[in-house]
């Protein structure tokens, strides 16, 4: 059935069809109506929905239901987040699997509150320390926070890593239409379980596998720990047991940034411009394309779901011909710098704009007109 | 003999005389008194010397980050509640921590915190912790401590907690006294004053240990069980609570008309109703957006509001759409209805900037406003006034249904009438009502909009 339903209820009906069972949060617009729904919605499924004294502890409350083997999500935004920051890197040190939910407005620091932006894009790749990859996905409607919330606590399971769902004020406070029911999931994840008596929480061969979970339960001895510890979680200060842990916390993520990929390709093989939106742009950026296109310029359009990490091959793939890129972003042009990483050599700009508006499907097709003006003049 | 300590791991790590060495080993022997096997047990640590006990027994452990062992032990009692949850952590994670303690102490949830609490950070080098005593020595009040020492115990008595005692390190009874707090359902507290010989003993010229017992007199923190009172526990509330229905869940709409059986809504159409708090605006926008939609249509919904409630402006923006709605701006407003002097306020500077083509409907008492658009003025409060004088927001979104010809009247009073609580369906339908019989006994004012 069709019906109206922001962001944020989205993300929370993605939660529990992905079998959420635990949730912390702290009071924060816009992220605040997950924080309700869930407090609503999870005592009555048999789960836990707590507020938390602040987002230290929710986050903290998360990751110890997540270690005995809950699926825990949290949600905030730039202010939260920012308190986030040290217990990310725990999440990551102890594999703990987790959904952050950051819902971004204009910053830095309280910011516009309550207007919409995209600025938290490189901040949740590096705000922790130690600069290990996470993995980010962007929402570019309500029906994907859906959908992209339940892939979240796939891959968060998948790779016991925290996983962040990016969504902003515009789609979280938004009401749109959607059909839920229409919406096919895949059969919920699980992270793998250790062989029945294994006490080890790290058991990994390659630095790129992801070793099977040990829940602290009851059911068997394990221990865990933010220190550098070896693969029985007992601490270690051994150069070669910790560079292997470094390597493996990169590789188990990189190494897989195929499986983890998730992108809209809608490719013109003739096109010389490329566009690459990605979260509350894209909406605006496939309009601009489909007027560009009426006015016979040749354009293509990939719209990328998982920001981190960065699907390079599809990039590439997407680049290949193309003499210009443009990136609509609602900030400084954060994410544009990957994309000019990945495709060196070819032109990439783009609407660039953090004034609390959304960038408009005139400003992107205007844009890709002056881009194909400079491609014939050159 | 030691219990759930792990023999070929000792000695401990500590220095001589460290109330870590008694914390460890009554710790052991008061879970050798409750029968707890190490899978019975979780023991939480995190930043000071003390937070490197949990390596050295035989129990589940978790070891994280500096202040915060309360948090991630509630997280792990909460999801698994058979678990004795035990949390070590000293005068210097308590202090960073602080919230954490309080909220714990409040929320109350069966966790055991067991405090080493030596008036300093001995792991870091000695600086001043929150119990470091005014006037003490510490590596960072080299002329003595400037800032009053908090009484931990009366903090977590204060804030609610029913469990709250403090002994010495050196007390022979402190294994029976952390017996007692593990064995107390809801949040617990043991406050151990001792010695950090690195640091603390020697900078203040303390000798003996039993010289700190003089201290806590002279602080006025006194000793023994200083709370222990019945009461229920975070967990049980929350199961009794989760089993009364709790988490009231969320409420879905019934079931629409067909939309095969209504007619399709063309094109793109933005509208926005301005009205003042408590007008039901977010309500008479969500009727005119699922009547889009029972129609078979797309509709994206915003409001804006202030903080505050029940004063001010609201405001609701609409994109209806007979097609999928790519871009959710709603830059270029077809229809706006303005129905109070707030609304007015609000979207002066959007109706001085309206396209040409585009319709107002204004209340007929508002000031003149400046709006390159075809103005038409109603009563809008006159009408409501037949339903009730706040359904000012419900007679503009059928004045929009009936003039602009967005959606069509009949289906909006059928989605109106599926759409919420009894009573405020009924009042709506009643302004709906009135607004419709209103057009038919003026059919001067009713003359249609193209947009």
């Amino acid at each position: 059935m069709k019906r109206l339903m922001d962001g944020n209820e989205a993300v929370g009906r993605g939660a529990v069809a992905a079998g959420c069972t635990f949730f912390a949060g702290y009071p924060i617009t816009p992220a605040s109506g997950i924080l309700h729904f869930m407090m609503a919605e999870l005592p009555g499924l048999g789960g836990m929905a707590i507020q938390g004294e602040d987002e230290i502890a929710s986050i903290g409350m998360c990751i110890g239901a997540s270690i005995t083997g809950e699926k825990a999500l949290t949600a905030t935004s730039g202010p939260g987040l920012s308190l986030y920051s040290e217990n990310i890197g725990l999440a990551i040190m102890l594999e703990a699997p987790i959904v952050i939910v950051d819902c971004q407005r204009m910053g830095p620091a309280t910011g516009a509150a309550t207007k919409t932006g995209q600025g938290d894009i490189q901040f949740v790749r590096w705000g922790h320390s130690g600069g290990y990859p996470i993995i980010a996905l962007a929402p570019e409607s309500v029906t994907e926070c859906y959908s992209l919330t339940a892939a979240a606590f796939d891959l968060a399971e998948t790779y016991r890593t925290p996983v962040f769902v990016m969504l902003d004020k515009e789609l979280s406070l938004s009401r749109e239409t959607v059909d839920l029911e229409a919406v096919r999931l895949p059969e919920p994840v699980r992270r793998i379980p250790a062989p029945p008596g294994s006490s080890i929480p790290y058991d990994f061969k390659e630095p790129s596998d992801v070793p099977p979970f040990v829940p602290l339960d009851g059911s068997v001895m394990v221990r865990y720990t933010g220190s550098s510890h070896d693969e029985r979680g007992e601490l270690c200060g051994s150069k070669a047991v910790l560079g292997r842990f470094t390597r493996h916390f990169t590789e188990k993520i990189e190494a897989h940034a195929a499986e983890i990929a998730i992108a809209g390709h809608d490719g013109d093989p003739g096109a010389r411009i490329l566009v690459i939106s990605y979260g509350i742009t894209a909406g605006a950026a496939r309009e601009a394309v489909a007027r560009a296109r009426a006015d016979s310029i040749r354009v293509s359009h990939l719209v990328l779901k998982t920001l981190w990490p960065v699907p390079e091959a599809i990039i590439r793939k997407a680049a290949a011909g193309a003499s210009a890129i443009r990136v609509p972003e609602n900030n400084c042009g954060l994410y544009g710098r990957e994309i000019e990483r990945i495709a060196c050599g070819i032109d990439v700009g783009g609407i660039r704009k953090s004034d609390t508006s959304l960038i408009t499907p005139g400003e992107i097709h205007s844009d890709i007109l002056k881009s194909a003006e400079r491609l014939v003049a050159r | 003999m030691a219990h759930l300590l792990r023999e070929d791991r000792l000695p401990l790590p500590f220095c001589g005389g460290c109330a870590s060495h008694s914390v460890t080993r009554m710790l052991d022997r008061a879970m050798e008194s409750l029968g707890l096997t190490g899978l019975d047990v979780c023991l939480v640590t995190d930043i000071g010397c003390n937070g490197l006990i949990d390596q050295y027994f035989d129990v589940l452990s978790f070891h994280g980050l500096h202040g915060r062992s309360i948090t991630y032990a509630t997280g792990i009692k909460l999801a698994k509640p058979k678990l004795k949850v035990i949390v070590v952590m000293g005068d210097g994670g308590t202090g960073i921590g602080g919230g954490h303690l309080l909220s714990a102490a409040r929320r109350d949830v069966d966790i055991t915190l067991v405090i080493v609490n030596n008036f300093n950070y001995g792991m870091t080098g000695g600086q001043h912790s929150a119990t470091t005593p005014i006037g003490g020595f510490t590596t960072t009040t080299p002329g003595g401590n400037l800032e009053k020492p908090l009484d931990i115990c009366q903090a977590v008595i204060s804030a609610g907690g029913r469990f709250a005692a403090r002994t010495m390190s050196s007390d022979k009874g402190l294994s029976s006294l952390i017996a007692r707090a593990i064995s107390f359902r809801g949040f617990s507290v043991v406050d151990v004053i001792g010695p950090c010989t690195a640091y603390f003993m020697p900078r203040n010229n303390l000798k003996r240990s039993s010289e700190l017992e003089d201290l806590c007199m002279r602080l006025g923190w006194k000793t023994g069980i200083l709370r222990e009172d019945e009461g229920e526990d975070f967990g049980t509330r929350y199961a009794s609570a989760a089993r009364k229905g709790g988490g009231r869940g969320t409420r879905q709409p019934e079931a629409p008309l067909d939309p095969a059986s209504q007619p399709g809504l063309r094109g793109r159409t933005e509208i926005v109703i301005a009205a003042s708090a408590g007008n039901y605006v977010r309500f008479a926008g969500t009727a005119l957006a699922q009547a889009a939609i029972d129609a078979g249509g797309f509709a994206v919904q915003k409001d804006d509001y202030p903080i505050t409630v029940r004063t001010g402006y609201s405001v609701t923006e609409l994109i209806l759409s007979g097609s999928p709605i790519g871009y959710t701006g709603a830059d270029s407003p077809d229809v706006v209805a303005v129905a109070s002097e707030d609304g007015l306020r609000k979207t002066s500077a959007m109706l001085a900037s309206l396209k040409p083509g585009a319709l107002v409907i204004a209340e007929e008492k508002l000031g003149d406003f400046a709006a390159p658009a075809a103005v038409r003025r109603f009563p809008i409060a006159e009408i409501a006034r037949t339903a009730d004088r706040s359904l000012v927001a419900m007679v503009s979104a059928a004045l929009i249904s009936l003039i602009a010809g967005t959606v069509p009247p009949g289906l909006l009073r059928h989605t109106i009438s599926r759409l919420g609580a009894k009573a405020v369906v009924e009042s709506n339908l009643k302004a709906f009502d009135a607004a419709v019989s209103y057009i038919e006994s003026h059919p001067e004012a009713a003359a249609p909009h193209a947009i």
